[in-house]
This record gives C-alpha cells, structure tokens and sequence, in this order.
C-alpha cells in the first residue's frame, strides 16, 4: 500500500545517520578551532539531548485547537482517531468515555500511522457528555488529548 | 470538508470493479455463518466503510458510515473487493401524524375517526445487520428531518411519546416517500394487581419483534396501564414500581390485532428477604466501591414465568452490602470497577443462593489481579514487536486492558484471574497476519504466547465521486457483528486486510 495522506508537514528526520553526520562536521569544527586559530568564541554543544516529541494527530483535524462536536447522526457512531509518533514509536491510546469499558479497536497501519476506532451507542451517551482520547508514545509526559463533546440530535 | 449538496444524492455503493460485480451474484444477504474447515469458507460477512470527516454542528451533514455485503470468500483465494463509491446521504423529511384520541380507558378509536393531530416521537430506520441505523425525534408538530443511506430494506419504527399513540413499524424503501400518518391501533390494556389488588404507579412497555421498546406506561389508582400499537406480535413487559419494588415480568407472543386486547398482569405475594455480605480483599481489608449484583434464577411465586430481578449495590466502606430482594434464587456477582478503587482485583461470584429468607452471604474475598507476561509471535513462532495485545474479562463486568509488545515481541498486563479473551492486531510490517482472538485463563498460565494466525487477504479501493478517498476505516464483520479485520484507506484510497483463517 502507498502512503497515508499527509495533512501536516513532515517532521525532520531523525534517523541517527543523520546526527552522526552533524556530530562529526561540528567535532572537526571545534578541533580546528582549537588546533589552529586557539579558539572559539562560542562553541555549541556537540551533543544535543533527544527530545521525546509528542504524537502528532492527524485525524480528526484541528484537535489541537478546538473540542470536536460528536454528532450522532447513527445509533451507532465510530469515534476515530488517527495518529502518528515523530520517533516512529509505538502509540496508545487510553479512552475516557461515559462507559467504563467501551470497545475499541487500536492497530498500527502503514509505515508509522496509528488508528484506534471506539464503538459508541446513542443510549450509552446524552448531550454535552465528554469523550476524550489521551495518545501517548513511550514518554506519557507528551501524552496529547483529543476531545470531542457528543451532540445528539 | 467538503459539504453536502442536498441535491447530490449517489444511488446505492456502486462497485468499480468486476470483483463487486461477483459479490452482488454471490450475495444472498447479510444473515449467515462463518464456516471453518481445512478447506474453508467464509460466509455472511459484511464491509464497512466508515468516513473520518465529522460534521462541524448537528446541522450540517457529511459522509455517513456505510455496509455491503461482502461475496462468499474461500481459502486460497484472495478477494478484491475494487472500487467502492462511497454514496451521499438522503435527506428525508416527513410528519408523523395521528388521530386524537379520547381522553378515555380503553380508547380503542376506530380506522377514520378523531382528527388528525402533530405527535411527538421517535422515528427509527434501521436496516439489519448493518451500520444503516437512524435516528430522529420529531417536536409536537411531528415534524422530523433527518439523512439516511440508500436502501431498499429498511424497517421504519415510529415511538410515540404517549403510549396511548400506536407504536408502529413497516418495511420502507428510501426510493419511496415516507409516510408516518400513523392508524389508530388498538390498545393494549389491563390492570396492574399485586396479590389481587391495584397496584398503582407500576410501569408497563411494549417490546416490539425487533426489540424496539415503546414509550412507559404507567398504571393509574385502580391499576390500569393502556399501550396502543399497530397489530403485531409484541413482548408486553411489567417493570413494576420505581426503585425495583417489583420483579420485571414479560408476557411474550402477544398476538395483537387491530382491536383492544386486554392483558392483566398479576404479581402474587412476594415476600422480600435480605442478603447481605462483606467485601474484602485477599488481605481481609474492606473493599469500597465494588458492586454487588444480584440476579435472580427463580422469584418465587413466578415460577415458570419470565420473571426477572435484578438489583446492583455498592459497597461502603466498610465493604458491607445489602440488598432487599423478593424471595428466590439468585447468582451474586462482586465486580471491581475498571478504573479507581478496587480496579486491580478479580471478580468473584456465588451461584445459585438460595433466599428464601435473609441470608448472610459471609466474605466476598476479592484475589488480587495477577502480573502476565506473554509473547506474540506468529505461526512459525518468531516473535512480533509492535503487536497490539488487547484483553477482555469474559463475563462478570467485561473490563478490558491493552498494550503493545515490545522490542522482544513481549507485553506485560495485571489481568484478573478469570477467563479473559485477548484481540492481538499484528505489528503493520505483517501485513500476512490478521487479527487474533485468543482467549487463556490468567489463574492457569501468567506466560502465555498468543499465536497470530495468518490471513485471507482482502483489499479494495475507496472512492468519492469517482476520486481516491482517504482516512477511510474499513471493517469486516460477521453476522453476529463480531469485527474480523480493519485498514484505513490510504492517499490513493487502497486498502487492505487480512481476515482470520482456520
């Protein structure tokens, strides 16, 4: 299969080929600096600590800056959240829903997607209720939330 | 998003491709069983095709999710299901009408009397065995809009929300204009006794042969209920007084025609008893927070009817519960919730007590869950990472619990010490793999190795006016709705899964 759509910029590589690269041109830098004109003025770390960056969401759109109206339109909705690690990391997905435990269905798809689809029924829910998703790869301290308010007809 | 134009209403999910074409020959509808031999087959599946885009408000309409019926699929045989257009939704407008009726007990109106007024209601379309399931309420106008599927086997349900107005369900095409002037109907009516007296304020409701419920009707001072419905075969159902009073009393194959047909409902003597019990967990501390259920096997006195009591209490903290029940049999459950106090404990259940008089149930010990650790791997025993391990409690409260498998193909779960049933999705550079249900009991084995099976590939293409459509969920289902397989469509609307083989 091909590529899922990409509705957000890429983020920047971070494959450790890379970053041997960028040590290696930043270490002989500092050795000519040092070697040859007895100094820098300002030398940058040669190290850069890994930053654990959050997941990205991709679906539903804008779930980062609004609450998503959740129309029930059927009996039965499918609430979808589609999501992605920048680190390539296994996500998970803990769901806070009216129903202590609600079905969901979380799989990996494609190169670095994650889906996780949780089956509501209209009579589990009533207007305004709150269902919220928290995504999280192996860093919970970068955990993002979803969160949709059902709007029942 | 892209909106919805009123007018584009696509006919039906119209298949690209040749495959689709096979299916629709094959197909003989969406009821069936899924057969498994060394040579299998599988039949009765069903596709859905569930659109990501959410609508903005109530108003506005986008996408709604859809099912086909998936052809005989057999081993070997790889299936492509090709193009499949996603079809625009129906508006239906109409007004659900019916005569004025007489404030009066037992009001049978006959066919052309009272005039016509606006009812409050809801309105049900629902094609079965698919995701084709609608809802809308009408105001006192009865006046409803909402948007539906194409289908030509739907079964429109309209509830009243007063019961002297006729439940009322037929069979509707989305070709044909719907029309909810509903006929009078006979009512169904009776009287409410306990021990030969009137029991006021009881609750009593129709359940239709789909199972849709009617509105509440409830007894007055000398005991009469009245439910109108249009003729049918009806489940009549006694839910008693508020707070579980009564045991719940169903009347079932109730041949209801188009007059009145009375129906008294009579509770004999029922003596109530206590039960009783303290919920601790393995160390003997209370346990608060737990729910106890008590269902019942037999209520005295309604042996050899369809009675039915149940009742769920919360312990204090102090662990204790206590429940005012109607003599009988009953099986006591203790559930830990799944989150919160109480969650990291294994349910526990007494069968079959007898209380025919207050009963002390003594200790409910609650053991701890138990540390798993296991493996995925798949049929040649090599280990997955990245393998999605979800579990499920069969039966008592049904908790659930999830993770992934590490670098190692490993995962770690605290489960409870009862049979629980475990979906494993496989990693995604499997794609050979499929979805894997694999049930163990965490009391005999905290290391089990939960085994992917390898799969029937099925694949397609999502399209919406004849273009890619992506972030589309796809799911495979068998007729008991049980999910078998699901991909997301990607950039050029091609999917694929893999359903589970023997």
């Amino acid at each position: 299969m091909s590529q899922l759509p990409s509705p957000k910029p890429e983020s920047p590589d971070p494959s450790w080929g890379g970053n041997v690269v960028r040590i290696g041109v930043a270490a002989a830098w500092h050795t000519a600096c040092m070697s040859m004109v007895g100094g820098c003025l300002y030398v940058a770390p040669v190290w850069r600590p890994a930053v654990n960056l959050p997941p990205d969401i991709i679906r539903p759109e804008e779930a980062d800056v609004r609450e998503i109206p959740l129309v029930f339109n059927t009996s039965q909705v499918l609430v979808t959240v589609i999501a992605s690690d920048p680190e390539q990391q296994a996500l998970e997905f803990v769901w806070q829903t009216p129903l202590p435990d609600p079905v969901v269905n979380t799989y990996p798809q494609g190169e670095d997607a994650w889906v996780s689809v949780l089956t509501l029924q209209e009579e589990n829910v009533v207007d305004g209720d709150e269902i919220r998703v928290t995504v999280f790869d192996d860093n919970p301290r970068g955990a993002v939330d979803v969160v949709w308010r059902v709007e029942l007809p | 998003m892209r909106p919805v134009h009123p007018l584009l209403f696509a006919l039906g999910l119209v298949a690209g491709c040749g495959g689709a074409e096979k299916a629709s020959n094959e197909v003989t509808g969406y009821g069936g069983t899924l057969t498994e031999t060394t040579d299998f087959e599988l039949v009765g599946l069903r596709l859905d095709l569930v659109p990501t885009e959410l609508p903005a408000s109530a108003e506005q309409v986008v996408l709604l999710p859809q099912s086909l019926p998936l052809p005989t699929l057999f081993s070997g045989e790889p299936y492509d299901a090709g193009g499949l257009e996603l079809a625009e939704p129906v508006e239906i407008s109409a007004v659900v009408t019916a005569p004025e009726r007489p404030d009066l007990l037992p009001a049978a109106v006959l066919p052309g009397e009272g005039d016509r007024i606006g009812v409050a209601a809801t309105v049900r379309i629902v094609e079965s065995g698919t995701l084709h399931d609608y809802r809308a309420v009408s105001g006192g106008d009865g006046a409803v809009t909402l948007f539906t599927m194409p289908g030509d086997a739907y079964q429109v349900t309209v509830v009243p929300d007063d019961p002297r107005q006729p439940l009322t369900s037929f069979p509707w095409s989305s070709d044909d204009g719907l029309n909810l002037d509903l006929e009078p109907g006979g009512s169904i009516f009776g009287r409410v006794l306990a021990n030969g007296l009137p029991l006021a304020d009881s609750a009593v409701q129709l359940i239709d042969a789909a199972g849709v419920r009617s509105a509440i009707a409830t007894s007055d001072r000398n005991g009469f209920y009245e439910l109108a419905a249009a003729p049918g075969v009806y489940t009549v159902e006694s839910i008693g007084r508020s707070f579980g009073e009564e045991p719940v009393l169903a009347i079932v194959d109730v041949d209801h025609g188009e007059t009145a047909t009375r129906l008294d409902i009579d509770y004999p003597d029922l003596t109530d008893v206590l039960l009783d019990a303290r919920v601790v967990d393995a160390d003997g501390e209370p346990l608060e927070g737990i729910t106890v259920r008590f269902e019942s096997i037999v209520v005295d006195g309604l042996e050899g009817q369809l009675a039915s009591y149940v009742v769920d209490k919360v312990s204090d903290e102090g662990g204790a519960v206590l429940a005012r029940v109607p003599a009988g049999t009953y099986d006591v459950r203790a559930l830990p919730p799944a989150r919160t106090n109480g969650a990291r404990h294994t349910p526990v259940q007494v069968l079959a007590v007898r209380a025919d008089q207050d009963v002390d149930l003594g200790v409910l010990s609650l053991p701890p869950a138990v540390e798993v650790e296991g493996t995925v791997a798949d049929g040649g025993e090599t280990r997955l990472p990245g393998a999605v391990v979800a579990c499920r409690e069969d039966g008592y409260g049904q908790r659930s619990w999830s993770t992934v498998t590490n670098d190692e193909g490993r995962f770690g779960l605290q489960l409870p010490k009862v049979p629980v049933t475990c979906a494993v999705s496989p990693p995604a550079d499997r794609t050979d793999l499929a979805l894997t249900r694999r049930g163990f009991d965490p009391a005999d084995t905290t290391s089990p190795t939960l085994q992917l099976r390898s799969g029937l590939p099925v694949s397609g293409v999502v399209l919406r006016d004849g273009e890619p459509e992506g972030f589309v969920v796809v799911e495979v289902r068998d007729d008991a709705g049980e999910l078998l397989g699901s991909a997301l469509s990607d950039e050029d609307g091609a999917w694929q899964l893999q359903l589970p083989t023997p």
